[in-house]
C-alpha cells in the first residue's frame, strides 16, 4: 500500500544542510504494523512529518518517492494533499501531551472538526454524534466529548487522540511516540488498544518509538533507523531475536531486564552524529565496537541477511 | 454547573480587584496627603507664594481643605467623597476638580481613544502579519524599523513632525485643537478639529505601534508553534481555518489583557504629546498639577485612572473567563 | 559696445576687475535674504512717539501654545506677531528678515540668597569672600549668551536715584577673597589646602542650593562655576541639587543654606523694607541690625520722597557691609516682533514693555484696525484678578482692567496719571497718631465696558473689598492700616491710612474693579463666591455678549476656548479712544450756487478707519441759514458706502450752509463725523434774468431802431418840405 523509495529530506540551516532523512526506503502492506525504532534525532519523527508533508519552511524534499495507492505523494500538490490524503487516508497520532490538542476546544468538537473538514453535507450534530461514537470505540465515556483536554488524564488524552485519528477511517495511521508520556500500565493499555483497532478496522499502522520494547510488542515488521538511514529492516521476530546490525544488538542489550540477575546497565557509548556533517563510510562506525577500515570508508547498503530481513552492515550476515 | 464555576471565579476576581483598589487608594492618600502635609510641611497655603500670609489666613485655608481633622476621619471622608463623584477642590483655582476634569476630558478621550484604537488595530494586525511572515525579509526589516521608531522619545517625534509638516511644509497647524477662532459651521468645525488632531494622532500611533506589533508578534509566534497547530494541519485544515479557529482563540487571553491595560490611558492622557501640540487635555493638566503641588487634582485624576484600570482588568477577567475554559474550570 | 559704455575703463585689466565686481554685486543681491543679515528695526517703530490714545488694533488674539519650540515655530511661520526669544535662540532668529528684536533690561535680579544664621555662612567674611569669587562677566557671557547686566549692589542701579552708587562692592578677585578671610582671622594651611575658621576648627562646607540640573541647567552651571572658583583658593564650596518646591519650602521655614534664584523687584524699591529689617517677611537671611532697622523705618515711614531716598542711601551702605545676599545680574530680555509691527512702547531706562503698548501697537500700513497676535505660554486657569497668580493670567487682564496711574515710559520711576488725573499725599494728625492722607481726583469721562459710568465709588469699593477679603495678591500693609475713606463727589476720593509711608500710594494702585459687578452679592454667591468664581466664565447680568470680567480698559473679553485661545476685542467707547480712529467722510455737491427750486445733489462716501466703505451708516444732510436749520434730509444708501440725497431748494434763498452728518455703529460703539459746505441759492426768478436781459436788450434795440427809423423819416419829410419851395436851380 505504501512504498517509500530512497526518500531524502534535508533541513536547510544557515548555509548547511541537516540530512535528517538520507535515502530511506521501505514498504508497508495492508493491515500491517511497521515499527520504526531509533534514538532521538535519528530522523524517525521527521519521517512521520515527511510522509504527511507537514514540514517547516526550511525543509527540502530532495529526492525519492512516497507511493501511496499508486500516487506519488512527493509530487502531489498541497491542495490535494490536504483534501485527499491528510487524515482521510493517512492520519497521525502524536504524543498525547497537553498541547497536542487545542486547549480551548472541547474534545468532541475537535474530532467533529476533522469530519466537517473532509466530508460535505454533514451537519454539526451528525459530526458530533460520530465523534462521540468513536470515543466509545477507544474505550472512553461519551461525556468525554464535552470535556476539555486539560480535564482528562494522560491516558484519556492519548485515547482521545487515537479516536480523532481514526474517525475518518484512514488506511494508514502513523503513531509517533504514542506511549512516551505515559506510565507502563497505561502504555500497555494503549498498545493493546492500537493493536485491536488495527485489527478491527483493518488499517495499517506505523509505530514510531525510541523504546524498542514498545515497538516489539505489536509490530509485524521492524525498521531500525540510525542517523537518517534505515540500518536494519525485517520481520519483528527476526530483527529482535537475531539482530544483524551492531546498533540493533546494542539497542536490545541496553534495555534493562526485570527478570534475571542484576547486572550493570549497558549503554551505547558516544553520541549520534551531527547530521549536517555525518561521518564518512558507515555512519555508526565511530561508536561501533566492530568497526573496520572498510566501515570507515565505504557506506554499507541494505543487504538481505535472511528472508525479508535486511541489514546495512559490512559485517552482517554471519557476524555476531 | 459550568455557570456556577464561572460565578465563583468571577466573584473571587472581583474581590481581588477591589482589594487592589483599596490598597491603591490608601497608598495614594498616604503619598499625596499625609506625606506632603504631615511630613514635609507643604500645605495649600504654601503655594500661594506669599510670605505675607498670616498664620490665621493659613489656618483658614487649611480648614477649607479639611486638613484640620484627624487622619482617619480625613481618609474616610476622602474615600466617601471619591465614590460620590466629589473629587475635591483644586488648590490653585479652588474650583471642583470634577468640573475642571470635565472641561478637559473630551479632548483627551477623542485623541487618545482614536490613537489607542488605531494603535491596537494596526499594532496587533501587524504583529499577526509578521508572525505569519516570520523569517522573511519583510519580518526582519519591519522589526528593525519598529525598534528604531519605538526608541524615539515621544517629544522628539512630535517636534519633528511639527517642524516638518507644520513649519516647513505648512500642511498642518502648529498648536491647539481648533483654529483660532474656530469655524462656526459644525461640519467645518469637525473638519478643522480633525485637521488639528492629525499630527498628535500620528505621533501617538507611530510611537505606540511598534511596541504592540512586537508584542503581538511574539504572542502569535508562540501560539503558532504549539503542537496542536501541527495536529490541526495534519487534520487537513486549511491555513485560514487554523488561524481563525485555533490560533486566534488561543491568543485572545493575552491580547485581551493588553487591550484592557491600554484602556485607562485613554482618560489619563499623554502629557508629552499634549504639551508639544498644545492639546488641552487631562495629561498635561495632571503634569501641571504635579509640579504645582495641586494635590486634589493629582489625587482626583489618579483615582479615576486607578478605578478605570481596575474596572478594565475586571472586564478583561470576565471576557477571558468566557473565552478560556481553563481559567474557570480549574 | 565699448563706445556706448562710456564709463568702462580703457585698460582691459581694470575692465575685467570691474566686470567681476559687478557680477559679484549682482550675485549678492541675488543671494536669498537669509544671508543678508538681521532685519533692522523698522523706522515706523524706531521713530515712534507713544500716544496716550488707542487702541489702534481691533483685536488681540492670544493663542495658547504650551511648548516653547512650537511657539517659536509659530512665530517664525507668521502665525504670531510677537514672541519672547530665549537667549539661546536669539542667533537663530536674528537672521530672519521678517523678524526684528527689541531688547530691554528687566527689573529681575538674580542673586545668591544666604541664610546668615547657618554656619559657615554666618561669617560675614565668608559671604564677602564668596562675593569676590563671582565672575559676573564670565557668567553672563557664557551661561546667558551675553544677555545680562552685572549687578553688584543690593539695590540695582536700575532704580535711578534710589540707588546709592557709593556703596562698597566686592569685585571678582581671588586675592581679595582670600584677603577677606585672612583679615577676619581665618587661617589657611598650605599643606592640606584647608581653611580654618577663627575658632580653629576646619571650615565647614559652604553649600549652594540650586534646582536640579534637568530643571534649570543654567543655575546649576553658575553654582558649578562658583564652586570651581572656591576650589581654586581652597574654599569648600559644595552644590546641593534640591527640587524647586522643596527649596521654596525650606526658604520659607528658614532652614535653607543658600540658593541662587531670581528676585522680582517692582519699579520702586519698597521691597527693601521687608528684605532687610528684623522680622521682615522677606528677610529670609535672618539678619538683624538695629541701626539698619532704624534707617529702613525712616525710608519706609515717610511721605517725603527725598527723605526716603536719603534714608535708603544710608541703608544701602549698611546692607553692603552686612551682605545678606550677593546680587549677580539683571536679565536682558529679547522680544521678537514681525517686521510689520510698530508702536511697541518700552519703558526707559529699564523695565520692559509699557502698558501703553496695548494702545499704540499697530500693523505698518494699517494705522487702525487688524489683530495683534501674542501667545500665552500656559492656559490661564482663572481670570479672577483677586486669585490669579501667573503672568499669563495678568497678561490677559492687563488689557481689560486699569489702575489709577501707570509708569511713565520716558522715565519709569515717574508716574503718569491714568484713571486718576491728579493726587496729593500729606501727613495729618488723627486721634493722636500720624496718618497719611491721600486724595485722588479722577477723570470724569470714563465708562465701564457695559456702559455704566466709572466713579470714585468703584475705587472705594475695590479698596474695601481688598481690606475685608484679604486676597493674597493685593493685600498689603496699606489695607491693614486703612482707617477710612471719603467720597465727597463722584470723582474725588480721600483715604486715610494709619502711619506715614510713601509706599501706601503705590500699594493703593491696584486694578480697579466695577462695584456694580463685584458688589453684587447674589451674583457672586451663585457662582461660588469671590474666590471660586471666574468672572470671565459668567455672562454679564444685563448686557448680552459681555462677561462679568469687565473693566475700564481698551479691550473687552470677547471669546475664549479653554486651552486654545483668548480673544479680546477693542472697546469702542474707551475713554481714551484715539480721536483719529473714527469714520471718514467725503462729499461732493452738485453745485455751489443754484436757483431756488432746483434740487441740490449731495453725494457722501462714508468709510471706516481702515478705509473700508461703511454700508450701514446713517447720513443726514441739513441746510442751515443764519445758524438755524431750514431743511433736513436723510441721505439714502446707494450701496458700497455711498449715500445720495437730493434736496429740494424751494423756499430757500441766499447763502445757505450745508451740514453733513454721518454716524455709524462699529463694534458696538457709535462714531460720528460731520462736514460743512455752503451753497448760495438765488431767487427763482433770477433764473429768467438772461431771458429778461435778452428781452430787455431786444426791446431796447427795437425801440432804438424804431426811434431811429422814426427820426429818419422825420428828417426826410423835413427835407422834402424844404426842397418844394425852391425851384430847382437849374
Amino acid at each position: 500500500m505504501l512504498h517509500v523509495r530512497n526518500l531524502k529530506m534535508y533541513y536547510e540551516v544557515g548555509s548547511s544542510y541537516v540530512r535528517a532523512i538520507d535515502g530511506v526506503s521501505f514498504s508497508l502492506g495492508k493491515a500491517e504494523t511497521l515499527g520504526i525504532v531509533g534514538e532521538s534525532g535519528c530522523g524517525k519523527s521527521s519521517l512521520a512529518a515527511t510522509l504527511l508533508k507537514l514540514l517547516p519552511s526550511n525543509a527540502r524534499m530532495l529526492d525519492g518517492e512516497i507511493i501511496f495507492n499508486g500516487i506519488d505523494l512527493v509530487k502531489l500538490p498541497e491542495e490535494r494533499m490536504r483534501k485527499e490524503i491528510r487524515w482521510k487516508n493517512i492520519s497521525i497520532i502524536f504524543q498525547g501531551s497537553m498541547s497536542a490538542l487545542n486547549p480551548v476546544m472541547k474534545v468532541g468538537d475537535q474530532i467533529a472538526e476533522a469530519i466537517l473538514a473532509h466530508e460535505d453535507g454533514v451537519t454539526k450534530r451528525e459530526a458530533l454524534e460520530r465523534a462521540t461514537e468513536i470515543l466509545g470505540l477507544v474505550g472512553l465515556d461519551k461525556s468525554v466529548a464535552k470535556r476539555y483536554p486539560f480535564e482528562l488524564s494522560g491516558g484519556q488524552r492519548q485515547r482521545a487522540m487515537i479516536a480523532m485519528a481514526l474517525v475518518l477511517r484512514p488506511k494508514i495511521v502513523i503513531a509517533d511516540e504514542p506511549t512516551t508520556a505515559l506510565d507502563v500500565i497505561v502504555q500497555a493499555q494503549v498498545l493493546k488498544l492500537l493493536e485491536s483497532l488495527r485489527e478491527k478496522l483493518g488499517l495499517s499502522l506505523i509505530l514510531i518509538s525510541h523504546d524498542i520494547s514498545v515497538v516489539s510488542e505489536i509490530s509485524d515488521r521492524v525498521a531500525v533507523m540510525y542517523a537518517g538511514k534505515i540500518v536494519e529492516l525485517g520481520p519483528a521476530e527476526s530483527v529482535l531475536l537475531k539482530p544483524a546490525h551492531p546498533y540493533t544488538r546494542l539497542l536490545i542489550e541496553a534495555v534493562p531486564s526485570v527478570k534475571g540477575a542484576r547486572k550493570t546497565l549497558k549503554h551505547i557509548p558516544g553520541q549520534p552524529p551531527d547530521l549536517s556533517n555525518p561521518p564518512p563510510g558507515c555512519r555508526f562506525h565511530p561508536r561501533c565496537p566492530y568497526a573496520t577500515e572498510e566501515c570507515r570508508s565505504r557506506e554499507p547498503e541494505l543487504v538481505e541477511v535472511e528472508k525479508g530481513h535486511y541489514a546495512a552492515c559490512h559485517l552482517a550476515g554471519g557476524a555476531g | 454547573m459550568v455557570l456556577d464555576g464561572l460565578a465563583k471565579y468571577l466573584l473571587r476576581r472581583a474581590a481581588d480587584r477591589a482589594a487592589v483598589l483599596f490598597v491603591a487608594l490608601t497608598l495614594q492618600f498616604a503619598l499625596l496627603r499625609v506625606l506632603p502635609y504631615y511630613v514635609l510641611g507643604i500645605d495649600p497655603s504654601f503655594f500661594f507664594m506669599n510670605p505675607n500670609l498670616t498664620n490665621e489666613q493659613r489656618e483658614l485655608i487649611r480648614r477649607a481643605f479639611g486638613l484640620d481633622e484627624p487622619l482617619h476621619v480625613q481618609f474616610a471622608k476622602y474615600v466617601l467623597a471619591l465614590f460620590t463623584g466629589n473629587l475635591g477642590y483644586s488648590f490653585y483655582t479652588r474650583r471642583p476638580v470634577m468640573a475642571e476634569l470635565a472641561e478637559r476630558l473630551p479632548n483627551t478621550v477623542i485623541l487618545l481613544g482614536t490613537s489607542t484604537l488605531l494603535t491596537l488595530l494596526i499594532g496587533l494586525t501587524l504583529g499577526l502579519l509578521l508572525a505569519m511572515k516570520r523569517g522573511t525579509r519583510f519580518d526582519t526589516t519591519f522589526i528593525g524599523v519598529s525598534v528604531l521608531i519605538n526608541s524615539f522619545p515621544t517629544f522628539y517625534l512630535g517636534l519633528l513632525l511639527l517642524l516638518v509638516f507644520g513649519f516647513y511644509l505648512k500642511w498642518f497647524p502648529l498648536a491647539g485643537s481648533v483654529s483660532r477662532p474656530p469655524p462656526s459651521d459644525p461640519v467645518l468645525y469637525i473638519a478643522d478639529y480633525l485637521w488639528h488632531m492629525t499630527l498628535p494622532l500620528l505621533t501617538l500611533v507611530t510611537a505606540g505601534v511598534g511596541g504592540y506589533a512586537l508584542l503581538s508578534r511574539n504572542i502569535f509566534i508562540t501560539q503558532m508553534g504549539e503542537d496542536y497547530i501541527v495536529t490541526a494541519r495534519a487534520k487537513g485544515l486549511d491555513e485560514r481555518t487554523i488561524m481563525v479557529k485555533h490560533v486566534l482563540r488561543n491568543v485572545l487571553p493575552p491580547v485581551i489583557t493588553i487591550v484592557a491595560l491600554a484602556l485607562p490611558g485613554i482618560v489619563s492622557g499623554a502629557v508629552i504629546t499634549e504639551t508639544v501640540f498644545s492639546w488641552y487635555g487631562v495629561g498635561r493638566w495632571l503634569f501641571e498639577a504635579s509640579t504645582q503641588f495641586d494635590y486634589p487634582v493629582v489625587q482626583g485624576v489618579l483615582f479615576i485612572e486607578i478605578l478605570l484600570t481596575v474596572v478594565s482588568l475586571y472586564i478583561a477577567d470576565i471576557v477571558i473567563a468566557i473565552v478560556d475554559p481553563r481559567v474557570r474550570l480549574r | 559696445m565699448k563706445e556706448k559704455l562710456g564709463f568702462m575703463p580703457k585698460n582691459s585689466g581694470r575692465r575685467a576687475a570691474l566686470i567681476a565686481l559687478l557680477i559679484a554685486a549682482s550675485a549678492l543681491g541675488w543671494i536669498p535674504a537669509r544671508f543678508a543679515g538681521a532685519a533692522p528695526i523698522p523706522p515706523e517703530q524706531q521713530n515712534w512717539k507713544w500716544e496716550l490714545y488707542g487702541p489702534r488694533v481691533d483685536e488681540i488674539l492670544m493663542p495658547v501654545i504650551l511648548d516653547y519650540d512650537a511657539r517659536l515655530m509659530a512665530f517664525k511661520k507668521g502665525d504670531l506677531d510677537t514672541c519672547f526669544i530665549q537667549p539661546t535662540r536669539v542667533a537663530e532668529v536674528k537672521d530672519d528678515p521678517n523678524i526684528y528684536i527689541l531688547t530691554y533690561q528687566t527689573f529681575n535680579l538674580q542673586f545668591l540668597g544666604i541664610n546668615c544664621q547657618q554656619y559657615p555662612w554666618n561669617y560675614t567674611a565668608v559671604r564677602k569672600a564668596v562675593a569676590h569669587l563671582i565672575d559676573r562677566d564670565w557668567i553672563i557671557r557664557n551661561i546667558f549668551n551675553g544677555f545680562g547686566v552685572p549687578v553688584e549692589t543690593a539695590i540695582p542701579p536700575a532704580f535711578g536715584d534710589w540707588y546709592n552708587p557709593n556703596v562698597p562692592t566686592y569685585p571678582y578677585s581671588r586675592e581679595l577673597a582670600k584677603k577677606e578671610l585672612l583679615d577676619a582671622g581665618f587661617t589657611y594651611d598650605e599643606k592640606s589646602g584647608k581653611w580654618y575658621d577663627p575658632s580653629g576648627r576646619p571650615l565647614g562646607d559652604i553649600i549652594i542650593q540650586v534646582p536640579p540640573q534637568e530643571q534649570a541647567p543654567w543655575l546649576f552651571q553658575e553654582a558649578q562655576r562658583i564652586a570651581e572658583e572656591g576650589k581654586s583658593i581652597g574654599l569648600p564650596i559644595k552644590i546641593e541639587a534640591i527640587e524647586f518646591q522643596a527649596l521654596v519650602s525650606q526658604i520659607y521655614s528658614r532652614t535653607f543654606k543658600s540658593f541662587i534664584l531670581y528676585l522680582g523687584w517692582d519699579r520702586v524699591p519698597t521691597l527693601a523694607y521687608e528684605l532687610f529689617r528684623t522680622g521682615g517677611s522677606w528677610n529670609f537671611w535672618g539678619i538683624s541690625d538695629p541701626e539698619l532697622d532704624k534707617l529702613l523705618a525712616e525710608f519706609y515711614f515717610t511721605t517725603n520722597l527725598t527723605k526716603a531716598k536719603e534714608a535708603l542711601w544710608k541703608a544701602q551702605e549698611k546692607v553692603a557691609e552686612i551682605l545678606p545676599y550677593i546680587p549677580i545680574y539683571s536679565g536682558i530680555a529679547n522680544v521678537g516682533f514681525r517686521t510689520d509691527i510698530a508702536g511697541v512702547v518700552l519703558n526707559k531706562p529699564v523695565g520692559g514693555q509699557s502698558y501703553l503698548t496695548t494702545l499704540n501697537v499697530f500693523h505698518i500700513g494699517t494705522p487702525f484696525g487688524g489683530a495683534y497676535r501674542t501667545p500665552l505660554g500656559s492656559d490661564p486657569r482663572t481670570l479672577n484678578p483677586f486669585t490669579a497668580i501667573s503672568g499669563d493670567e495678568w497678561a490677559v487682564m492687563n488689557n481689560i482692567l486699569e489702575t489709577l496711574f501707570i509708569p511713565n515710559p520716558d522715565q519709569v520711576s515717574d508716574n503718569l496719571p491714568w484713571l486718576a488725573k491728579s493726587w496729593t499725599m500729606e501727613e495729618v494728625e488723627m486721634g493722636g497718631s500720624k496718618v497719611t492722607k491721600i486724595t485722588f481726583r479722577l477723570n470724569d469721562n470714563v465708562t465701564w465696558q457695559d456702559g455704566v459710568k466709572f466713579t470714585a465709588r468703584d475705587v472705594n469699593f475695590t479698596w474695601w473689598f481688598i481690606k475685608i477679603n484679604k486676597p493674597t495678591q493685593q493685600y498689603a500693609a496699606v489695607f491693614e492700616k486703612m482707617i477710612k475713606t471719603e467720597v465727597p463727589d463722584d470723582y474725588t476720593i480721600t483715604v486715610y491710612v494709619n502711619g506715614t509711608s510713601w509706599t501706601y500710594l503705590y500699594d493703593l494702585n491696584v486694578a480697579i474693579v466695577p462695584a456694580h459687578i463685584w458688589g453684587n452679592e447674589s451674583l457672586l454667591k451663585q457662582y461660588g463666591g469671590w474666590e471660586k468664581w471666574d468672572p470671565s466664565k459668567v455672562p454679564h447680568p444685563t448686557k448680552k455678549g459681555l462677561t462679568c470680567l469687565i473693566g475700564t480698559g481698551p479691550f473687552i473679553f470677547a471669546d475664549r476656548k479653554p486651552g486654545e485661545y483668548i480673544l479680546l476685542r477693542w472697546y469702542p467707547n474707551y475713554w481714551k479712544r484715539h480721536p483719529s480712529k473714527t469714520i471718514s467722510l467725503e462729499y461732493s455737491v452738485s453745485a455751489t450756487s443754484l436757483y431756488e427750486g432746483e434740487p441740490l445733489q449731495v453725494t457722501v462716501k462714508v468709510k471706516d478707519y481702515t478705509g473700508n466703505p461703511l454700508a450701514n451708516a446713517t447720513v443726514s444732510i441739513a441746510l442751515t441759514k443764519d445758524g438755524s436749520v431750514v431743511k433736513s434730509v436723510a441721505a439714502s444708501p446707494a450701496g458700497a458706502g455711498t449715500y445720495t440725497a437730493s434736496i429740494d431748494t424751494s423756499g430757500i434763498s441766499g447763502d445757505v450752509g450745508i451740514s453733513i452728518k454721518a454716524s455709524a455703529s462699529i463694534a458696538g460703539g457709535t462714531f460720528e463725523k460731520t462736514a460743512t459746505a455752503s451753497v448760495s441759492v438765488k431767487p427763482a426768478w433770477q433764473k429768467y434774468l438772461p431771458y429778461i436781459a435778452v428781452g430787455a436788450i431786444a426791446a431796447i434795440a427795437a425801440i432804438a431802431a424804431a426811434l431811429y427809423a422814426a427820426r429818419k423819416k422825420k428828417t426826410k419829410a423835413a427835407e422834402e418840405a424844404a426842397g418844394g419851395q425852391q425851384p430847382s436851380a437849374q
